[in-house]
């Protein structure tokens, strides 16, 4: 499967054969020099993908698979080992470095930085390319520091030390770095690891709408996959076989790839919802009689504890059925009726109950 | 970008260099025998005076010793700069790369007048020549070192590593120094340690004319490359991808560096601390990180530095001390203040 099947989203304007990433034929990993001789360590081969300008592109895939390799080589940081990958149609492993640059920025999970860097001073670092030979800033690039800022909702940390932001807010900030560069392509490797659940999803919004707003391709590796499927426009997913799939998320996940990939001993994927659920020990079939705020939770309990919730309006058999009440929950299993008072002591009854035996 | 009182930065350098002058004038009229410092400008220019003789204390003594405490300033204050942010180690001095050790060497084998069969004559005949045979010797010492550490880091990958080379270099040499001792007769020892205990008052006219082109030479490259060193503050991974040739720049840091590092250590002895402390005094005093203001007030504080120290050294209530235990008295209180405000010196990120 190719990305050349997907449909553009509305807004992405540059979608043709130029704008954008191209890999072509990609292989990416270690070469080194033994006694003269270049022994090569390919880690990923014949990647091919393309991600375009206005679209969120989020690569996926399991630990180990060589995501940050990857992003490495695309990165500059290491060479090909064979293949070209062309930003807008420049061979980025050819271009010289000012140029690359210019072209490209990318947001790394190194952020250890100086005391005294102030948020503003460490969004300016990304004027680099953009300055003469004494680094001076000039009012254009002024300008160009505070939208940045702006961009990633970060134009009140300028005057903060970067060290005394939050893991948020750095990475916010470090985003706003990338962007002053003026590049038309952002890579981030890592972006949402070690963020909080508002921030995670605060900063893939922003990026999100980096990418549509300011037409940049924006290519960001996360382990986040069920953020991931939400948000982005084009997946390329890592398999434990080095092989590369592209698509859109609904496109992988109909064609189940993204379930073969992750689906491990202990977590199951649910296509339809795009969620991941607990695979444990089988108990059985439950119905569930609750309001409708209620149910939810009472079946990811059930199902935690290793039931089969029937799904609501399902009313077939079942070997345990639970009903909400108004002093607490009641249960019958094989007969059998009890009472708990809280959700909590009827979760623990659950993991512990088993189901009659046939 | 730097944001805060926009008066903070002309305040500060206009104080420093106003320092920079009254320390200079200072140390111009201090010493074994005190002058007014009418009497001071007066034998500066030139201008007759009342004391006979300050004249020739002035022309012969004090001024070259002043100029030489301002280059050495400047040349340890801006190499441990360069250090400190190459390595992002708040620890890294001038001498990190073994360079002072180089020196040393040169320096012992001239002093001790050891050395094989192939060397032996070479150092007997610099040993003769003195003071120059000691300078010679240590440049070529700290030369050596300077280049086996500049080809080791054509293949050294690692920052880190490379530090560890320079530790491991300079250790080994030193070792190699001790062994000579050991076999030296007392009075080459001591005139051995004594030239490691440092001075700028050694230095005579004939110096400064070889001394300060090469030190000021090496301060305008280290000057040149402040773009870079901030590119380099957030690693080497981020200076490449914003354009930095990080061989290159590593390269051109590190020949500059130690170029200012040897020359004062050749002219001076291994003058330690200024390059240590005076940076991180120079991020007190500015509140940034950026390397635009840093390098020049590092200059100018290690020039106002290296003179108080050099005055401390030659107080006539003090007799003559050693300047290496003045610079270490002076600037081990100022190390441990910032490691101890800056809240990211646990995890080593003081800079």
């Amino acid at each position: 499967m190719s990305g050349s099947g997907a449909a553009p989203p509305a807004g992405s304007a540059g979608a043709d054969d130029t704008g954008g990433f191209a890999l072509s034929g990609l292989a990416v990993g270690y070469a080194r020099r033994r006694f003269g001789r270049r022994a090569v360590q390919p880690v990923l081969s014949g990647l091919t993908a393309t991600a375009r300008r206005g679209e969120f592109t989020v690569l996926l895939g399991p630990n180990g698979t060589g995501k940050s390799t990857l992003l490495r080589t695309l990165a500059g940081l290491q060479p090909p080992l064979d293949g070209t990958a062309r930003l807008d149609g420049v061979d980025l492993a050819a271009a010289d470095p000012d140029e690359r640059a210019r072209r490209l920025a990318v947001v790394l999970t190194e952020r250890e930085v100086p005391g005294l860097l102030t948020g503003g001073e460490l969004v300016a670092l990304g004027r680099h390319p953009h300055t003469g030979y004494t680094g001076r800033l000039t009012a254009a690039d002024h300008v160009v520091v505070r939208w940045a800022l702006g961009a990633m909702d970060a134009a009140h940390l300028a005057g903060r030390r970067v060290a005394e932001c939050s893991d948020g807010e750095r990475q916010r900030l470090f985003t706003a770095r990338a962007l002053a560069q003026q590049p038309s392509a952002i890579l981030l490797d890592e972006p949402t690891a070690f963020l909080d659940v508002s921030a995670r999803v605060a900063l893939t919004g922003l990026l999100r709408r980096l990418a549509r707003e300011q037409g940049v391709v924006v290519v960001a590796s996360t382990h986040d996959l069920e953020l991931a499927l939400r948000v982005a426009d084009t997946v390329w997913l890592l398999d434990h076989a080095g092989r590369l799939h592209t698509g859109t998320p609904e496109e992988l996940t109909a064609a189940g790839l993204v379930g073969t990939v992750f689906t491990g001993d202990d977590l199951v994927f649910e296509p339809g919802a795009g969620v991941f659920t607990v695979r444990g020990e089988r108990r059985g079939t439950a119905a569930v009689d609750a309001p409708a705020d209620l149910a939810p939770l009472l079946r990811r309990a059930l199902e935690r504890a290793g039931w089969r919730p029937r799904a609501s309006g399902d009313t077939g058999p079942a070997d345990l059925a639970v009903a909400a009440g108004p002093d607490g929950y009641r249960t019958e299993l094989d007969g059998a009726v009890e009472h708990h008072p809280t959700l909590g002591a009827l979760t623990r009854w659950a993991a512990e109950a088993r189901p009659p035996r046939p | 970008m730097r944001d805060g009182p926009a008066w903070r930065l002309p305040l500060l350098f206009g104080s420093v260099s106003v320092a920079v002058v009254a320390v200079f004038l200072a140390a111009l009229c201090l010493g074994s025998t005190p002058l007014p410092v009418d009497q001071a400008v007066r034998a500066l220019f030139g201008l007759p005076v009342a004391e006979p003789r300050a004249e020739a204390v002035m022309w012969s003594v004090r001024l070259p010793r002043a100029l030489t405490a301002v280059l050495a300033g400047a040349a340890l204050g801006m190499a441990g700069l360069q250090m400190q942010t190459l390595f992002r180690n708040p620890l890294a001095e001038p001498y990190i790369l073994g360079v002072s050790a180089g020196a040393s060497l040169g320096v012992a084998l001239v002093v001790t007048g050891a050395g094989g069969v192939a060397v032996g004559g070479f150092t007997a005949g610099l040993a003769g020549l003195g003071r120059t045979g000691i300078v010679v010797a240590a440049s070529l010492g700290a030369a050596l070192v300077l280049a086996i550490v500049l080809v080791l880091s054509r293949w050294v990958r690692s920052v880190v590593t490379l530090l560890v080379i320079g530790v491991m270099v300079g250790s080994g040499v030193t070792s190699v120094i001790s062994v000579l001792l050991v076999y030296t007769n007392p009075q080459a020892a001591q005139q051995f340690i004594n030239w490691g205990l440092g001075t700028f008052a050694a230095t005579t006219w004939l110096d400064l004319r070889l001394f300060a082109p090469v030190a000021l030479a090496a301060l305008l490259l280290a000057l040149a490359g402040v773009k870079s060193l901030n590119a380099l503050l957030l690693g080497e991974n981020y200076a490449r991808t914003m354009g930095v040739r990080v061989r290159r720049t590593r390269m051109l840091t590190m020949a500059s560096a130690a170029l200012l590092a040897g020359s004062v250590t050749a002219f001076c002895g291994p003058v330690a601390f200024l390059g240590l402390a005076v940076p991180h005094l120079a991020r007190i005093a500015s509140g940034t990180a950026d390397h635009r203001v840093l390098a020049p007030a590092t200059v100018l504080l290690g020039a106002a530095a290296a003179l108080l120290c050099g005055i401390a050294a030659q107080a006539p209530e003090t007799g003559i001390l050693p300047l290496n235990a003045v610079t270490a008295l002076l600037g081990a209180p100022i190390v441990i203040v910032v490691l101890v405000r800056s809240r990211g010196a646990l995890r080593g990120a003081a800079l």
